[in-house]
């Protein structure tokens, strides 16, 4: 190899590895964590939705079908938007989603799975068959919270 | 049900006994009267103390039959050997001779009164809160040696179980749950799903998982009329959640 070609392959390297340093550097840690807890919120205020019809059995059985496809919907983010690891202080991320990356992902599927039981007793119209399937929903936001979660109090209601 | 499991108190950990009927290592010697008098008065077969993690002080108000039941449905497991892990507690709670004192002082033993002038349902939630459901033990404030302090009943308690904070759930409306209907109560304790949605976390989850969302929708209703009408207490908790 001759100088010239050595200096500008080297040069070309460096060029590269900067611009992969920067495309890391575009995404703040703040934008990062601003995403998933609205993702979270998304499912959030789908099921109090849900719920709300539910146990206050409202002739709203439609609706309960369109928010469940919303979250059904929705379920499929919820590992994506955890792929680039960001945490804070006081934030609600527990360092195991990343370290436990394979359990965080079948946590996901778990609510995956339960959110496709969920539409697909919604379509039936069974009122007391979606209302199981939305308990199973429940257990299944909880059962990952608990070891991948940090709830503050001022989450509390 | 082997216990082994270590509950976490502001004085130490206590170690969840051993409660199949194994004849040596758990309660399968154990006869009726025996296991009643350990339900209701915290005293073991061989006359000691129990610490109050083991909650007799709200097993006390529960029914003969439903403690005979309860016995019958755990002589029903298969037993399982396994000793009792030694206590680990600070002093002077380690010392099992206090408990007597400590029993004295916070401890009111007695079955369950029916109120007349209450409805059916009423007196249902209230057996089950106060005898079966043990909300207490978690929800209320304990003084500096353990035992609850019972005119603060359910405002909250910043140490509660396993270092976790527990929410007031009283009916006050800024720090309690007065805005809660008995609907979104008994949606709670079927699904573990706040009001808005989110959800149910620590030990409050594993206790709605492993028993209230068992139980019947006219008892979970019972419970939320009872709680309805607990005294509310403003408090705010805003100690640690669970993590
Ligand atoms: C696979 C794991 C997982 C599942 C399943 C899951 N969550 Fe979450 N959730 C998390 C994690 C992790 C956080 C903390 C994120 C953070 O603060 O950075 C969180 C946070 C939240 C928050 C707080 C968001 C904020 O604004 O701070 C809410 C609300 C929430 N989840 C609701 C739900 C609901 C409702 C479900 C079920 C329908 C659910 N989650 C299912 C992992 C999960
Ligand atoms: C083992 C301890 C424990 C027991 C027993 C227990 N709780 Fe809880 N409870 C908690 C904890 C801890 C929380 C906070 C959960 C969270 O942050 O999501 C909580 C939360 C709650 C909330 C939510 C309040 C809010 O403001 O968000 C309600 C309502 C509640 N409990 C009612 C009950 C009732 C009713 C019972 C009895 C039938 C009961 N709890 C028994 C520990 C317990």
């Amino acid at each position: 190899m001759n100088v010239r070609l050595y200096i500008l392959s080297a040069l070309m390297c460096c060029a590269l590895l900067t611009s992969a340093v920067r495309a890391e550097e575009v995404h703040s840690a703040e934008g990062i964590i601003t995403y998933r807890e609205k993702v979270m919120d998304v499912l959030k205020y789908q099921s109090g939705a849900i719920g709300a019809i539910l146990k206050n059995k409202l002739p709203y059985g439609d609706d309960v079908l369109v928010h469940a496809k919303g979250l059904q919907a929705t379920s499929r983010l919820v590992a994506p938007s955890f792929k680039l690891k960001a945490m804070k202080d006081g934030g609600g991320a527990r360092a195991e989603i990343w370290a436990q990356w394979d359990e965080y992902v079948a946590a996901a599927k778990v609510l995956e799975e339960a959110a496709d039981r969920l539409v697909a007793a919604a379509e039936t119209g069974d009122t007391k068959a979606t209302a199981q399937a939305m308990r199973a929903v429940g257990g299944s936001c909880s059962s990952c919270h608990k070891p991948f979660r940090i709830k503050h109090a001022n989450h509390r209601h | 049900m082997a216990g082994g499991r270590p509950i976490k108190t502001p004085f130490g950990s206590i170690y969840a006994t051993n409660i199949t009927p194994d004849i040596e290592t758990g309660i399968g010697a154990w006869s009726d009267a025996d296991f009643v008098r350990a339900m209701r008065e915290g005293i073991a077969p061989d006359g000691s103390h129990y610490y109050p993690v083991f909650p007799y002080t709200a097993f006390t108000r529960m029914r003969e039959r439903d403690l005979l039941d309860l016995k019958a449905y755990l002589f029903s497991l298969p037993p399982i050997r396994k000793k009792n892990e030694p206590n680990a507690l600070s002093p002077p709670f380690s010392w099992r001779s206090t408990l007597a004192l400590w029993k004295v002082l916070h401890f009111s033993e007695g079955e369950f009164e029916y109120r007349e002038d209450r409805s059916e349902a009423w007196n249902r939630g209230a057996y089950l809160v106060e005898a079966l459901a043990h909300c207490a033990e978690c929800h209320t404030p304990r003084t500096a040696t353990g035992g609850l302090l019972v005119d603060r009943a359910y405002a909250g308690s910043e140490e509660g179980p396993e270092g976790e904070s527990a929410p007031n759930i009283t009916p006050d409306k800024p720090t309690g749950v007065g805005a809660w209907s008995a609907s979104d109560m008994i949606w709670y304790l079927q699904s573990g799903f706040e009001p808005d949605g989110d959800t149910a976390q620590g030990v409050m989850w594993e206790v709605i998982e492993q028993g209230y969302q068992h139980l019947s929708e006219r008892d979970l209703d019972a419970i939320a009329v009872y709680l309805q009408t607990l005294k509310p207490i403003e408090q705010f908790v805003g100690g640690r959640s669970a993590d």
